[in-house]
C-alpha cells in the first residue's frame, strides 16, 4: 500500500482510500481465485490500484460500477500473468480455442441485434473459451482505452495488445455470427 | 481483418462495435454479479495483518495531510469573508446615525474538518445588551408554491418555523446574534451572497440547500431540500413581524 505514496493528488487519494475500503476484500478474492495464494492476490490488488490511479480524476464516482468492474477486470488480467508464468505456458490455444465455435452459429449482423437480449449469455460463453477476450475487449469497447493503455494496464506490449484484440474480436463476431471465416 | 475502404464495412463494422460493447458491458455485470454471489465469502476474507498495516498508516497519514490542506484553502477564504463582511459592515455602519450606535459585528467563520461554525463576535469598544437580546420575530413571506407552514418552535432565544409540502421539507431558523451555528460543510459547496444589504453563505450540498445570513440583530437559516434560487427567494422575503 506505501505504494500509494507515489501520487501527489489529494482527492485522488482519497478516491482511493475509498475505493480501497469498499472492494479491497472482492479483489482479493477475485485473484485468490485465479492464483490461490492469499499474499500474492494481495500484492496483485495493491497493483490494480496503482495502475488505475492514473485513471482516476477528481471527479470520477468511486461508487459506479464501472470503476468497480475496471478494477475487476485488471485484477483478473494480472492474476492470469502470473497464472501463465507459473504455468510457463499460456491457457489454451489460441487455435484450439477458436475451434471451439461452432460453425453453426455464424448468423447475419441483423440477427446479431435480436440476440442482445442474451448478451450475458454470450460474454460468459465467450469468457469461457477464453479468459483474456472479454476483458481485453471490455477495456477496449466499453471503457474506450487505446491500445498503449491498454498494454500499460495489463503489463505487455501494445503489439500484443492488438493481437489479442483482433483476435477476441473475430471469436466474438463468430459467437454472434457477424463474421464469416476467411479462409 | 475490417476493410475501411469499403463503406458498406464502415456500417458494419460500427454494427459490430455495438454489439461489442454491449457485450462489454453485459461481461462487467457478469463479473460484479459473480462478486454479489459469492459476497458471503468475501466477507469472511481477512487481509493480513501486513497489508492492513500498511494501508492504515499510508492513508492516515495522507488523511491528516489533507486535513492541514483542507484547512489552509478555508484559512486563505476566511480571511478574504472576513474582510469583506467587516467591510461591509462598515460601510453599512457609515451610513446611518443610529448604525453608529449599534454594534460592529466581526463575522467570524470558523472551519472545522466537516463543520464549518458560523458566528458573529462582538468587537466593539463597547457592547449593548439590549441588542443582543431577542426582541423580534421574523418570517418569509414568500415559500415555495405549495409549502404551508407546518410548526413552529419557540424555545425563547431560538424560533424555528417548519414549512412543508409533501415530503418536502424546509426549516427557517432564528436566533439572537450571539448564538454559534455548527453547519455540515464537508464536501459542500459554500458561496458568499448577499440577502438585502447582509452578506450571508449558500451552502449546497447534493440537493440539500442551506442560506445562512444575519442582519444587526439576528442570524437566520433556511435549510432544505429546496433548490438555492427558490430559497435565495425566501430568504429575500424575510420581514420582521408587525
Amino acid at each position: 500500500m506505501l505504494f500509494l505514496s507515489v501520487i501527489e493528488n489529494d482527492i485522488v487519494k482519497a478516491h482511493l482510500e475509498e475505493l480501497y475500503l469498499m472492494y479491497a476484500k472482492e479483489l482479493v478474492y477475485t485473484s485468490y481465485r485465479i492464483i490461490h495464494d492469499y499474499h500474492e492476490a494481495e500484492d496483485i490488488v495493491q497493483t490494480a490500484f496503482i495502475k488505475v490511479s492514473t485513471y482516476i480524476g477528481e471527479n470520477t464516482d468511486v461508487k459506479c460500477n464501472k470503476i468497480r468492474g475496471l478494477l475487476v477486470i485488471i485484477v483478473r488480467r494480472l492474476s492470469y500473468n502470473v497464472y501463465n508464468k507459473r504455468k510457463k505456458q499460456n491457457n489454451i490455444s489460441i487455435d484450439l480455442m477458436e475451434d471451439t465455435i461452432c460453425d453453426d452459429k455464424i448468423l447475419s449482423p441483423e440477427t446479431n441485434i435480436l440476440r442482445l437480449d442474451d448478451r450475458k449469455k454470450i460474454a460468459d460463453m465467450l469468457d469461457s473459451i477464453n479468459k483474456n477476450y472479454m476483458d481485453i475487449l471490455t477495456l477496449k469497447y466499453v471503457y474506450d482505452f487505446s491500445d498503449g493503455v491498454i498494454a500499460k494496464l495489463l503489463d505487455t506490449t501494445e503489439g500484443n495488445v492488438r493481437t489479442k484484440l483482433s483476435r477476441a474480436r473475430k471469436a466474438c463476431l463468430k459467437i454472434m455470427g457477424g463474421e464469416k471465416d476467411e479462409g | 481483418m475490417r476493410d475501411k475502404s469499403h463503406p458498406m464495412e464502415t456500417e458494419t463494422d460500427r454494427l459490430q462495435d455495438t454489439v461489442i460493447r454491449a457485450i462489454g458491458e453485459a461481461h462487467v455485470e457478469n463479473l460484479l454479479d459473480d462478486l454479489e454471489r459469492n459476497h458471503g465469502l468475501i466477507e469472511k476474507i481477512e487481509l493480513s495483518e501486513a497489508t492492513k498495516r500498511s494501508a492504515e498508516i499510508f492513508f492516515e497519514k495522507d488523511r491528516r495531510k489533507r486535513k492541514g490542506s483542507t484547512i489552509h484553502r478555508f484559512n486563505k477564504n476566511r480571511a478574504a469573508i472576513f474582510l469583506l463582511v467587516l467591510l461591509g459592515v462598515f460601510s453599512i455602519t457609515s451610513l446611518s446615525v443610529k448604525a453608529i450606535r449599534t454594534k460592529v459585528f466581526d463575522y467570524v467563520v470558523k472551519v472545522s474538518d466537516t463543520f464549518t461554525k458560523f458566528s458573529l463576535t462582538d468587537v466593539s469598544p463597547s457592547s449593548d445588551p439590549e441588542l443582543n437580546a431577542k426582541t423580534e420575530y421574523y418570517y418569509p413571506t414568500k415559500i415555495p408554491a405549495g409549502f404551508t407552514l407546518m410548526e413552529k418552535y419557540d424555545t425563547g432565544d431560538i424560533i424555528t418555523l417548519i414549512y412543508t409540502k409533501g415530503n418536502e421539507r424546509f426549516s427557517f431558523t432564528q436566533t439572537p446574534s450571539y448564538a454559534d451555528y455548527q453547519l455540515d460543510t464537508e464536501d459542500a459547496m459554500v458561496e458568499k451572497i448577499y440577502v438585502g444589504e447582509y452578506e450571508g453563505f449558500l451552502i449546497t450540498k447534493k440537493n440539500r440547500t442551506k442560506i445562512f445570513w444575519h442582519n444587526d440583530s439576528s442570524m437566520f437559516l433556511l435549510d432544505g431540500h429546496v433548490d438555492p434560487e427558490t430559497l435565495l427567494k425566501v430568504a429575500n422575503s424575510v420581514v420582521k413581524k408587525p
